[in-house]
């Protein structure tokens, strides 16, 4: 059976190829993307510099926590949620930090927030950790921190003092 | 004439396979692109605000170009071409999500895959439209929900495996490379086959219509009644699992995940199983007592999860879901093909009943939470449940049958 070659076949497959093309060139960019820079531990911090009367300081890439979306690990090391929020008080003091636990693919997730102090910043050898001192299961059952109006639910250690109100201004 | 009728000889099996794992691979641009993207972004280090913006532009734009999409795929000669377009634009955006996760980048992204999927819905519906005689087109569509069913299940599954074992990033690039199947199974559609194109025929291939006969879309009542009783369904329908998904976070135990992943899945099961025969029943009984039937499951649904306490009873009551939008899923492009004889303009009509989709679905949103956040979790399903029952009564009062032979004249 004689076929005529259709041009918009060519286009079509000449579209595919390129896309894969592209793919495999993310493919390739993303994981080149997801090394982490290896950075020397034993930095001492640069002393401090003078910037037009103010202070400039530098500190070890390595001693600073980036918090928003960093997963959280309860003490057994299962995955407790990301960070999505930090509530301070007036006095400029970070009093809970909000948690966006569980769901599958998104579905399902839950906004908690929780005392700042049952939060631990611990240097790892390979990457930062953020641990909770919190268990899974006081944490799932907790009333979900919303935009609504009302006094914010955060949890605390079992032997804390009942859930702190905290007026805040959320991180922006 | 005869060139027509020799091309309906030749078997059109390969066209139709290839519609139906096109309707396999396009699934997963459903999944990939929902709820996973604040997640997503969240892990990258992005403000609730932020993707706020970014997520609002894009139900802005999706809303916004609903019925333009659907005007354009009506326009455009070949819908093959409209399809690969969209599927192209699709992996486009799922890339620019994967690799440039910025603020106006992702923007673009949300804004692109908007236009993109306002296309691609009505063009693969035009598409199966013109592959099937008229009285097939319900089986036709019952097979195509069983495919995207499949697909929805098939993906929700393996983007779940990616996100756990690989990064949130995988999934996006995932998104973007099961595009490439989906490309090749278009291929397979001969544009020889699509010779039932009564309904499909384009302005251009006839005598130029008269100006207003886009307007002639918009007044069309039995489309205005239709749309107003699936955006009320929406209503009801579109805020009950992520609610529901909620409750199973905070009442089940280390394996709550995979209690959603089920209460995601098993619907889809049930949707795959149902669909044919909801289409074959279409075609035979006529499109009111299906369409009724999947409308009452709704709020049967929103009532048991009000009174349950058991979370792992979820993924029981979550089969309806499957049931009622497996039902929907089928008769929606159907009943629109019906009522878009007199136009001639399919998937306008379509794109005009999406408007309703979108604009029922954020208002469930929106009112349920407030009822969640004022009332409890009970009230906001009694309340979508509400929604449900007023729009089966509106489809049992105010939509007449549309299934051509039952309907000769139109009746006003």
């Amino acid at each position: 059976m004689f076929r005529i070659r259709r041009p918009g076949l060519e286009r079509l497959r000449l579209w595919s190829a390129g896309a894969g093309l592209l793919i495999l060139a993310a493919l390739g960019l993303s994981a080149a993307l997801a090394q982490s820079p290896s950075a020397g531990r034993a930095e001492e911090p640069s002393a401090s510099a003078k910037l037009n009367g103010a202070t400039l300081d530098y500190f070890p890439r390595e001693h600073l926590f980036r918090i928003l979306g960093k997963d959280v690990l309860s003490a057994k090391g299962e995955n407790m949620g990301r960070i999505v929020d930090v509530l301070f008080d007036a006095k400029g003091q970070p009093r809970a930090a909000v948690i966006d636990f569980g769901g599958f693919l998104g579905v399902g997730t839950r906004k908690i927030a929780i005392t700042w102090s049952v939060l631990h910043f611990d240097l790892g050898e390979k990457k930062n950790v953020i641990a909770l001192d919190v268990g899974r299961d006081q944490l799932k059952a907790a009333p979900a921190y919303n935009e609504s109006d009302k006094p914010i639910p955060v949890v605390s250690q079992p032997q804390s003092p009942a859930p702190a109100e905290a007026t805040s201004e959320p991180a922006r | 004439m005869d060139q027509i009728a020799d091309a309906a000889a030749q078997p059109v099996t390969r066209s139709l396979r290839g519609l139906d794992w096109l309707n396999f691979f396009i699934a997963n641009f459903q999944t990939g692109f929902g709820p996973f993207i604040s997640v997503y972004l969240t892990g990258v280090g992005w403000t609730q605000g932020a993707i706020g913006v970014a997520l609002s532009a894009g139900t802005a734009a999706a809303m916004a170009s609903q019925v333009p999409g659907g005007a354009l795929v009506d326009a455009t000669r070949s819908k093959r071409a409209a399809t690969a377009a969209a599927i192209i634009a699709i992996m486009a955006s799922a890339l620019l999500i994967a690799l440039w996760p910025a603020l106006l980048p992702i923007t673009l992204a949300e804004i692109l895959h908007a236009f993109a999927s306002t296309v691609l819905g009505p063009a693969i519906a035009a598409l199966s439209l013109a592959l099937v005689p008229p009285g097939a087109f319900g089986e036709r569509l019952g097979r195509n929900a069983r495919f995207l069913a499949m697909g929805n299940a098939f993906a929700a599954g393996l983007m779940g495996i990616f996100g756990y074992y690989i990064s949130d990033r995988a999934v996006f690039l995932l998104t973007a490379a099961l595009g490439l199947p989906a490309l090749a199974a278009l291929r397979m559609v001969r544009n020889r086959d699509l010779v039932h194109a009564a309904l499909a025929a384009t302005p251009s291939t006839a005598k130029p219509e008269p100006a207003g006969s886009l307007w002639r879309v918009l007044k069309d009542r039995r489309l205005l009644v239709y749309s107003a009783s699936v955006g009320l369904f929406q209503f009801g329908n579109a805020a009950m699992l992520p609610i529901a998904a909620a409750m199973v976070t905070k009442r089940a135990g280390g394996e709550a995940q995979l209690v959603i992943a089920a209460c995601i899945i098993a619907p889809q099961i049930i949707t795959a199983a149902i669909s044919p025969w909801a289409g074959r029943a279409a075609e035979e009984w006529g499109r009111r007592p299906i369409l009724l039937l999947g409308f009452c499951a709704l709020p049967i649904r929103g009532i048991l999860f009000a009174g349950i306490v058991n979370p792992y009873l979820i993924v029981v009551i979550q089969l309806l879901d499957g049931l009622s939008a497996g039902i929907l899923g089928v008769l929606s492009p159907l009943i629109v093909a019906d009522v878009a004889r007199a136009s001639g303009r399919y998937t306008t009509s379509l794109g005009v009943v999406g408007l309703a989709i979108g604009g029922g679905a954020t208002l469930s949103t929106t009112v349920a939470g407030l009822v969640a956040d004022s009332f409890g979790v009970s009230a906001a399903f009694l309340s979508l449940a509400a929604g449900g029952i007023g729009a089966a009564v509106f489809v049992w009062a105010l939509l007449s049958e549309t299934k051509p032979a039952l309907d000769p004249g139109i009746r006003r």
